[in-house]
């Protein structure tokens, strides 16, 4: 090889990148000619030179400008989508929605309902207990409803089940949710079939003018007006049966007044009340259990119901318990901090717990954090000048399935 | 598997975890954790490659942005750095090329000012630290130059191999070259810098 040929593979020889043989040569060479020795001195020289260049950082504030800029670059599809998402998302696994809705007679006649749909005022508000705050929050929809046909259309897009309660007259004996209605696949986009729920039809219905009649949750969005118009109709409720969207309860206002506690006014226009409990149930253990609760709710629970519904109450809180101490152990663990922690309104179960960690112990955080396998992990976080190293955590819980 | 190896293959790892709790969930956290963990060499990588730090600095982020876009449908062929560098390393070509087209156009140094570049930055050590004073060394302003008097190509396996350290392999991954490629650039790269930077040297 001459000199020209060895310098070629020079930069090559400097990162070992060379085969044994050409290796040997090129030693070779470099023996005997001070030029290329020179030469390969002065390359190593310069790449030693660039390696020791210092290490520059970003400002502290990159993180944010990051944000900033997906924030205000969010106008094409994947901002929006994501933002969306999220919201969804956050709603959809936290939150369960629980609206009492009031309805006056005016809604028995067709026409009335469709001309009022439209413009009611939404009055579903999050709640993330599946059941037990509904006393404290029905004292302001009960108010905020008035005296006026109220629909308020489900903010949720996931399909829920819906389950009818036939309530037979205020003093019937034998209070309890008397039928159910077969669902159709729902969320799970038909793996597996909606429960059917056996019930049996409550001897003695009422006249028919008097029947509660069947009004179905519906989607945001999905033209909730001509669907629960058709809902309404009693005519359609195979129809609404066969879309099922949300879990619904209702029962006479008489007795879910009755229910209520002490304090509210009454409102003798009321007719009924309706409680839906928009949920995601996937099981018939589920939905026995969302059937018990919302039967205690509306004050027609056996005692065995109760009993159920309090055990079921207090092995929620003992998993609860469970999941706080192995999360709180995860983020101590991780060299973190529990800041906070959020508990149910009224309740011992907890909601959230606000943690920070140090970001570069997150993934090894998360790892350990999603073997919990019951609960979702959900996360947020906080991002600020001085909080670059940690990542402030919210981790709220759900009971997955 | 050595150890450094066994580091690689750790932090890819944790990578994909990163990658894929983002991906299912949308955790921001997750993606935070990742802007966290390649910040400063995304950052430096951009700064080596431009040679100012605004500019730098907004290409970093604007990488960081064009992840967040297109991680949801990463489909995790290539370790997640190697596609992470690779989106760096081209929003620095287009930069520069954009950059140099402005240059023309409207005769801008684009070296800038050597104080005014440093301006409302901030870097890891303090004020008098000697990583800053090198910075602001003449020194540092004929590297860049010399640097900037490579065409991108060059530019992006040097600075890659010996700025950043990568292997020939994982340049290789980066820029989407074979590895007989990023050899030959390597060493045509080195020769000209040689040259520049005989003086500081």
């Amino acid at each position: 090889m001459d000199c020209a040929q060895i310098r070629k593979v020079l930069s090559e020889y400097l990162d070992g990148m060379l085969d044994m043989e050409t290796r040997a040569r090129v030693d070779q060479h470099l023996k005997s000619c001070p030029g290329c020795a020179a030469h390969l001195a002065s390359l190593k020289a310069t790449a030693d030179f660039l390696r020791s260049m210092p290490q520059v950082a970003p400002t502290d504030a990159f993180l944010d400008e990051v944000h900033r800029r997906i924030d205000n670059a969010g106008t094409g599809w994947h901002g929006i989508d994501f933002r969306k998402r999220t919201a969804f998302a956050l709603a959809g696994i936290a939150v369960v929605f629980i609206a009492i809705f009031t309805v006056s007679r005016a809604i028995y006649t067709r026409s009335e309902k469709l001309a009022m749909v439209g413009r009611q005022p939404e009055l579903s508000r999050p709640e993330t207990s599946v059941i037990g705050h509904l006393k404290s929050e029905s004292k302001t929809e009960i108010r905020a409803s008035g005296q006026k046909p109220v629909v308020a259309p489900e903010k949720k897009t996931e399909k829920m089940l819906t389950l009818k309660e036939k309530i037979s007259e205020p003093n019937r004996e034998g209070k309890n949710i008397t039928e159910q209605q077969p669902t159709t696949p729902s969320a799970n986009g038909g793996e597996k079939p909606g429960p059917v729920i056996a019930g049996k039809k409550p001897a003695g219905l009422p006249a028919k003018e008097e029947q509660p009649q069947l009004i179905t949750a519906m989607e945001v969005g999905s033209k909730p007006a001509a669907q629960i118009s058709a809902a309404c109709a009693p005519a359609d409720e195979q129809t609404a049966h066969e879309t099922p969207v949300g879990l619904l309860a209702y029962k006479r206002a008489s007795e879910v007044q009755k229910a209520l506690p002490a304090g509210i006014e009454e409102d003798k226009e009321l007719e009924r009340i309706i409680v839906m409990i928009p949920v995601t149930l996937q099981s018939e253990n589920e939905i026995r259990m969302a059937d018990r609760q919302v039967a205690e709710v509306a004050g027609i629970a056996s005692d065995a119901e109760k009993a159920e519904n309090k055990q079921v109450r207090v092995s929620q809180i003992a998993t609860e318990k469970r999941i706080m101490d192995a999360t709180a152990s995860n983020i101590a663990a991780a060299g973190g901090k529990i800041l906070s922690e959020k508990q149910q309104q009224d309740t011992e179960i907890l909601k959230a717990v606000i943690a920070e960690i140090p970001a570069e112990n997150y993934p090894a955080f998360l790892k350990t954090q999603k073997k919990i396998s019951m609960f979702e992990l959900q996360t947020q976080t906080t991002r600020g000048q001085q909080q670059q190293k940690n990542l402030r955590l919210r981790i709220e819980f759900k009971l997955s399935r | 598997m050595n150890d450094e190896q066994e580091k690689v293959q750790d932090s890819h790892v944790e990578d994909a975890q990163l990658v894929r709790a983002f991906k299912k969930s949308h955790d921001i956290a997750s993606f935070d954790a990742l802007v966290i963990k390649y910040k400063n060499r995304v950052f430096n990588i951009c700064f080596r490659f431009l040679g100012e730090r605004e500019e730098a600095n907004d290409c970093a982020q604007e990488t960081f942005l064009k992840v967040y876009r297109a991680l949801s449908g990463f489909r995790e062929e290539a370790a997640f750095s190697t596609w992470l560098y690779r989106i760096a390393m081209n929003t620095c070509k287009n930069r520069i090329s954009s950059r140099e087209y402005r240059r023309k156009r409207m005769t801008v140094n684009p070296g800038g000012s050597e104080n005014g570049e440093d301006r409302g930055f901030e870097i890891e050590d303090t004020r008098n630290s000697p990583v800053l004073l090198f910075e602001r060394s003449e020194k540092a302003r004929i590297v860049r130059e010399a640097i900037a008097s490579l065409d991108a190509r060059h530019r992006a396996v040097v600075i890659l191999r010996d700025i950043e350290g990568f292997s020939y392999e994982e340049i290789a991954r980066i820029e989407g070259l074979n590895v007989g490629t990023v050899k030959s650039r390597i060493a045509r790269a080195r020769e000209a810098l040689k040259e520049k930077l005989k003086d500081v040297i």
